[in-house]
């Protein structure tokens, strides 16, 4: 391939990425958060980067993720937009793959396709603009997945170093990314055992330096996990569930979008060859999602359940280099490429449509907040019934004047009391307004996230 | 190789042809309209004639399930069953079911009715009785209308026992089984015809 090629293609992979990411970019401009989301922005705002590390502990992910989260706040503010920016970064850096190191190994097509499948698998989107981790365990496992490539394929320092940094960093950010960076680690040294018929000393010397930097986090790993056998919030693995991972991971408001992909998937493993002898090793990297889940399903089944389908998002880079690398080869003719390049296309629209409906039209927030933006004066207090959803609105309210029920003192000094009923206990009866000469009017029914509940605006009796 | 294409274009001619007459009736989402939050409140009983109806319209033609909300905590649930139908605009019974209170959970959401096909837009009376219980039967829960109606009950009425119950509607939702718009075929089309001209030219090879 000439320089001049090699700029073209370059060109083609980077503008295709920005169209990406500018499609990722236009779902955050929202005040959409979930529970998870809300925690993150509660640990990161409210803890230094040393507090973090203490609180993650006692929590059960490691701590990289939320002190990437605290360094991009520091620096740029701490408005959920910046949060969300903080999970399309690593979208985009996975998307840079393509250029350094898709292109150069795999060729253009397969490069073009690895962006086009990474975008068009349904959750990538969905959990690529979520203010958690997920979005940097993809780039984590991704990039140790090619770097276990090049490693195998040229044996450079370059290549091991950002095998062992890659998964460093993939084992502070998730538990199951760690899992899935070890099956990396065995799939390698396996490979590399057969391949050359003798032991692979830098797989052992690289192994060696990422167990020894994990090692600092492995009581608080075991601590987490005894702490929680017994009473972790999944519920149970069952055949129903194990049968619902792969439409969790790839069906979407579509119907049968999990089967198109489950079909894609089986011409891929048993229809497509490799096009040089190197890229079986591409092909066995598909064994990580399954050894990954089968792990899990082992773990939930044998301990308590710890495992639930979106803990295989850090699989879904080396998914679609998969896909794109065993299908991209065997794609000759133009009309195979056209009818791909259409459905996965249409497959992206989906998606985005999907994240789209769920991002900007599922919830009544903006309607909520807007309405308070107009209506609400800086004495008013907010009360609330549903104490789980407490820290999620103390994302949007602050906690000077938000009052969970059981602790509001309606004889203390206020203009007036929005209250938010989700109708769960505690509830507040007319008695105890009147008793203190309230008076509560019915607004709308609003919510925030998938908490509705009922606006009323209390006031003193005229 | 031409003949491949012209065997592909063939078969994926085909293929489509029989999707897109299938389509409509195999591949359809759900629609689900259901109240608002708000608290409820329990009819104690529908046993003994004390029929409890809710008028309502449907959206769209075809209902997967109508789920409402049941307690049955605190009666017996040995013996009786739930009768329910539900008569359309004709004053004819467009749907009738009866399920044993046996089957019922101790409470939540039960669906009741399965698979009926309305005219949108007509009122529609939905009408449950508890038959041959052993004591008042399962309590069922309404709404007050104005914070908590969905649409189908927008503006209609709910009786007790022959008697209205004023601004209140049952808790019940309704999930549709509508087709997919005709656009969203392109994906399946464009699939089949990927799938079959990629394994016509593996085999060929």
């Amino acid at each position: 391939m000439t320089n001049t090629a090699k700029t073209k293609s370059n060109m083609i992979l980077i503008v295709v990425a920005s169209l990406f990411t500018v499609l990722y970019i236009s779902l955050i401009f929202n005040q959409n958060i979930w529970t998870d989301e809300a925690f993150t922005i509660e640990l990161t705002r409210k803890n230094s980067l040393f507090g973090i590390i203490h609180k993650t502990a006692v929590d059960v992910h490691p701590p990289l993720y939320y002190i990437i989260v605290k360094i991009f706040i520091s620096l740029f503010g701490s408005s959920f937009q910046i949060y969300k920016m903080v999970s399309i970064l690593p979208m985009t850096l996975t998307m840079a793959l393509s250029v350094t190191h898709i292109r150069p190994w795999f060729g253009m097509k397969r490069a073009l396709l690895f962006l086009v499948f990474l975008n068009a698998i349904p959750c990538v989107m969905e959990y690529g603009v979520q203010i958690r981790m997920y979005s940097w365990c993809i780039f984590f496992i991704t990039l140790m997945g090619l770097s276990a490539y090049g490693a195998l394929t040229r044996d450079t320092f370059v290549h091991w170093h950002t095998l062992t940094l890659s998964s460093i960093c993939a084992c502070y950010t998730h538990n199951f990314a760690m899992i899935s960076a070890m099956i990396i680690y065995v799939l390698l040294g396996i490979t590399l055992a057969v391949r050359k018929r003798a032991f692979p000393v830098r797989w052992f010397i690289s192994g060696t330096v990422s167990g020894i930097c994990f090692i600092p986090w492995l009581p608080t790993l075991l601590r987490q996990t005894g702490s929680r056998i017994g009473n972790y919030w999944i519920p149970p693995v069952t055949i129903d569930t194990i049968a619902g991972y792969f439409d969790d991971l790839f069906g979407s408001r579509l119907p049968y979008t999990a089967v198109m992909f489950a079909i894609l998937f089986l011409i891929a493993i048993f229809l497509c060859k490799h096009s040089r002898r190197e890229e079986y090793f591409v092909a066995v990297l598909i064994l990580v999602p399954v050894f990954t889940a089968l792990a899990g399903i082992l773990i939930s089944v044998m301990l308590t359940p710890f495992f639930i389908a979106r803990y295989l998002i850090p699989c879904m880079g080396i998914t679609a280099l998969f896909l794109a690398v065993r299908l991209g080869g065997m794609l000759h003719s133009r009309a195979t490429i056209v009818l791909l390049g259409i459905f996965l296309t249409v497959m992206i629209g989906n998606s985005y449509y999907t994240n789209y409906l769920s991002e900007y039209r599922s919830t009544h927030t903006d309607e909520f907040l807007r309405y308070m933006d107009e209506n609400r004066t800086p004495d008013d207090i907010i009360l609330y019934n549903n104490q789980e959803y407490g820290f999620i609105y103390e994302c949007y309210f602050g906690s000077d004047k938000l009052r969970f029920m059981d602790n509001m003192d309606f004889s203390s000094q206020f203009d007036r009391i929005w209250y938010l009923d989700s109708c769960v206990s505690p509830w507040l009866s007319d008695v105890t307004l009147e008793k203190h000469g309230l008076v509560k009017k019915y607004i709308a029914t609003l919510g925030i996230e998938q908490n509705d509940f009922i606006l009323y605006k209390i006031c003193k009796k005229p | 190789m031409k003949k491949i294409y012209i065997i592909s274009a063939a078969l994926t001619t085909a293929a489509i042809i029989a999707f897109l007459c299938a389509a409509p009736h195999l591949i359809r989402t759900t629609i689900l309209s259901e109240n608002n939050v708000s608290y409820e409140q329990p009819v104690p009983s529908i046993a003994g004639g004390r029929i409890l109806s809710q008028q309502f319209v449907p959206q769209y033609e075809m209902i997967k399930n109508i789920e409402i909300y049941i307690n049955a905590l605190s009666c017996s649930r040995a013996q009786g069953y739930l009768h329910i139908s539900i008569s359309g605009p004709d004053t004819g019974i467009a749907y009738e079911n009866q399920l044993a209170l046996s089957e019922l959970p101790e409470y939540g959401m039960t669906s009741i009715a399965d698979d009926i096909t309305v005219i949108p837009g007509s009122t529609y009376t939905l009408s449950l009785e508890a038959v041959d219980t052993a004591d008042d039967g399962p309590a069922i829960s309404f709404y007050p209308t104005m914070i908590a109606a969905n649409t189908e009950e927008q503006g209609r009425k709910l009786t007790y026992g022959g008697l209205p119950l004023a601004d209140s509607v049952l808790r019940a939702s309704f999930r549709y089984s509508v087709p997919l718009a005709p656009i969203n075929y392109l994906a399946y089309c464009f699939f089949i015809a990927f799938v079959i001209l990629f394994c016509a030219e593996r085999l060929k090879k």
